[in-house]
């Protein structure tokens, strides 16, 4: 039996027919819907890029604010209302560059938040020049010569931070996307999915073509839990790609350390007149 | 009581509701980041300190989007990173207040001094056009009944809010008799679940530009904050009537904030000829100068603003028209305050009394200037 998917956003898509990006939406609107989850239960955040267009594009809570800040603006959100389920959906332009440092220290504080990289390898809003991703060689209109910078690898850098949960995925494979979504929401902590996907108007070196012929699905006898083989796993790159749970680990979240699981959330807390007048008067 | 700038600023933040609170250490702001997180626990506050003041401002907008009470403090250096930030809340109609305690600049300055040079950075700062408030205490007193005041406002009317001192306001330690936290009530502008009306609009196109405040997921609605010109429902849009409407309504802001607290006060003699200006924490010293050269049978009177903006155009043009002499006292070589005061009431002022090197003024000081000019 279908469940009904009430996340399901029917206008139109300022994307390119056959953008990766419809496939992550899709992935995205299937986990929440399998998780039961309500559209007013949730929040997607977003900086700018077309991947950042995504909250636009589902019935949902949304926050679409500056280019490489929706972590940061995640984290506010999640403090102030850690009943609402926060989800990230970003391009690796926005995440990684942008936004890099946000990146690392968003997986440092460990705060309840799943974030979703579109990472295609460049810029697609900006029409085509180099993302933080791209590969060596690389020619485009800013990097004529070819991309010489040596390109990020956000799986090793969540890893070596002790990241909870580091995936990485292809866009074309709805069905296993969406399982990697569900199950990074439902890890404690911030959750890493990096989804390769497509550009098909402006990277023209990682088609679906190619990502299809080296893409492979991680099965049982890999062990994420191991982070010495997972750093090992999250450098293969080239003729096989490995899609799955890269890394998997396990400690307090933000919240923990601030927030008793039953108290109200931030914006529930009122200020009292008592509690201020005791401040006025440790000042005699 | 003893009391400092400081820690009258964070009780005001306190008092006025606070809950979350996001910040970069820098000197001289960092007393105020500081004692507020020493008391979030007990007030059930959050406070987080950032890996940089673009993630502070963003943090604090993120959670003020959520609807959570939020500030950030800083000094100068940190408020320029804060700039694309502070434009997102004029954009995407988000409160938060902004601590911004001054320090000399340009770039690293004197670090632990003080000046008022960061003026004309807060009158323009973020890119785009959008309403905002300023306000600049004189006093220790001052800075905690605004701070209530201003977390009251940046929640009515969904504007970033300034709260403009330096090192000289924070550092400073007076004595008062005492502050009434009742005198200020902490009030919600948030709509009360039951009074929600749906479908929820969450920048509806209202007369006082005011659009009503809800938080995610109230009585089960969404909604989307955005940065973009958009619609009244937040999604974005590329035409010209909805970006011609959403301007003219922010802006429609300004009538309500125009008559919000604090006119410019008047102290002195009623039909002086000379009358020192003052802002923020020049109050102290040029109130002492007044002081002194009323002793002295001499014709002087003040005028001391706290609220810079929205400026009190008709309010300053009552005080100060058809006077012989008008002087403003700040620390900061450019006049900044004089410039905007000539700007926006059109009033021909005297030379002002500057000082930039990183000092306080005290009364000494401003009389020998003002006895140097007469020469």
């Amino acid at each position: 039996m279908t469940k009904e998917n009430y996340f399901h956003y029917s206008g139109e898509r300022a994307w390119c027919p056959g953008c990766g990006d419809h496939g992550i939406l899709s992935s995205v609107e299937n986990a929440l819907t399998n998780l039961k989850k309500k559209p007013y239960e949730v929040l997607m955040v977003s900086g700018i890029g077309q991947a950042a267009k995504l909250p636009h594009y589902i019935k949902a809570n949304g926050f679409d604010g500056l280019h490489g800040r929706a972590l940061p603006a995640a984290f506010g959100a999640k403090v102030a209302n850690h009943k609402l389920m926060v989800l990230v959906t970003s391009g690796d332009g926005d995440i990684y560059g942008e936004g890099g440092n946000h990146f690392i220290h968003a997986i440092r504080r460990n705060i309840d938040i799943t974030l979703i990289v579109h990472n295609n390898q460049i810029y697609g809003l900006t029409k085509g020049q180099a993302s933080p991703t791209s590969d060596l060689g690389m020619v485009t209109k800013t990097q004529p010569d070819g991309v010489f910078t040596i390109p990020f690898n956000p799986l090793q850098m969540a890893i070596t931070l002790d990241a909870v949960f580091v995936a990485r995925s292809f866009s074309k494979e709805i069905a296993f996307t969406t399982k990697l979504i569900e199950e990074g929401i439902r890890t404690p902590g911030f959750s890493l999915i990096d989804v390769l996907q497509p550009c098909v108007s402006f990277n023209h070196v990682n088609t679906y073509k190619w990502y299809s012929e080296r893409v492979y699905q991680l099965d049982n006898s890999y062990d994420p839990a191991d982070k010495s083989k997972a750093y090992q796993k999250s450098s293969e790159w080239g003729d096989k790609i490995p899609i799955g749970v890269i890394y998997k680990n396990s400690r307090k979240t933000y919240l923990d350390n601030v927030v008793k699981p039953k108290d109200p959330p931030l914006i529930k807390r009122m200020s009292s007149i008592k509690g201020v007048e005791s401040l006025i008067n440790e000042l005699y | 009581m003893l009391i400092n700038g400081a820690e009258a600023i964070s009780i005001g933040m306190i008092a006025g509701g606070i809950r979350f609170i996001s910040a970069y250490p820098m000197s001289p702001s960092t007393g105020i980041f500081t004692y507020i997180t020493g008391k979030a626990r007990k007030f059930g506050i959050v406070s987080e300190q950032a890996e940089d003041e673009i993630a502070a401002c963003n943090m604090a907008l993120g959670a003020g989007a959520a609807g959570a009470r939020a500030a950030v403090t800083t000094s100068g250096g940190g408020l320029s990173l804060m700039c694309e930030g502070i434009s997102l809340a004029g954009a995407a109609e988000i409160p938060i207040v902004i601590a911004n305690m001054q320090r000399p600049g340009p770039a690293t300055g004197f670090p632990t001094r003080t000046a008022q040079e960061d003026l004309d950075l807060v009158l323009n700062i973020g890119h785009g056009e959008f309403p905002r408030f300023i306000f600049a205490p004189g006093t220790a007193e001052e800075a905690f009944y605004t701070s209530i005041h201003a977390m009251n406002l940046a929640e009515k009317y969904q504007v970033p809010v300034f709260i403009l001192g330096d090192q000289h306001l924070v550092d400073s330690s007076i004595t008062l008799d005492k502050l009434n936290p009742n005198k200020v009530k902490c009030k919600s502008y948030m709509v009360k679940s039951g009074n929600l009306k749906k479908p929820y609009l969450r920048y509806k196109n209202t007369k006082s530009g005011v659009s009503p405040l809800a938080y995610y997921g109230q009585d089960k609605i969404t909604f989307i904050v955005d940065s973009h010109v958009h619609t009244e429902d937040g999604h974005i849009s590329e035409d010209s009537d909805v970006a011609n409407k959403l301007a003219e309504k922010r802006f429609r802001k300004l009538d309500g904030m125009k008559k919000e607290l604090y006119g410019p006060q008047y102290y002195g003699l009623q039909n002086a000829e000379t009358v020192l200006v003052s802002w923020g924490s020049t109050y102290g010293a040029v109130r002492e100068t007044i002081d002194s050269l009323l002793e002295k049978k001499k014709s002087v009177a003040m005028v001391h603003y706290n609220k810079i903006w929205p400026f009190p155009v008709e309010e300053s043009i009552k005080l100060l028209k058809s006077r012989k002499d008008i002087r403003v006292v700040e620390n900061n070589y450019q006049a900044q305050f004089n410039r905007l005061l000539r700007r926006e009431t059109k009033i021909d002022t005297g030379e002002p009394v500057l000082r930039y090197d990183g000092r306080p003024f005290d009364a000494q000081f401003i009389i020998e200037k003002l006895k140097k000019r007469q020469k």
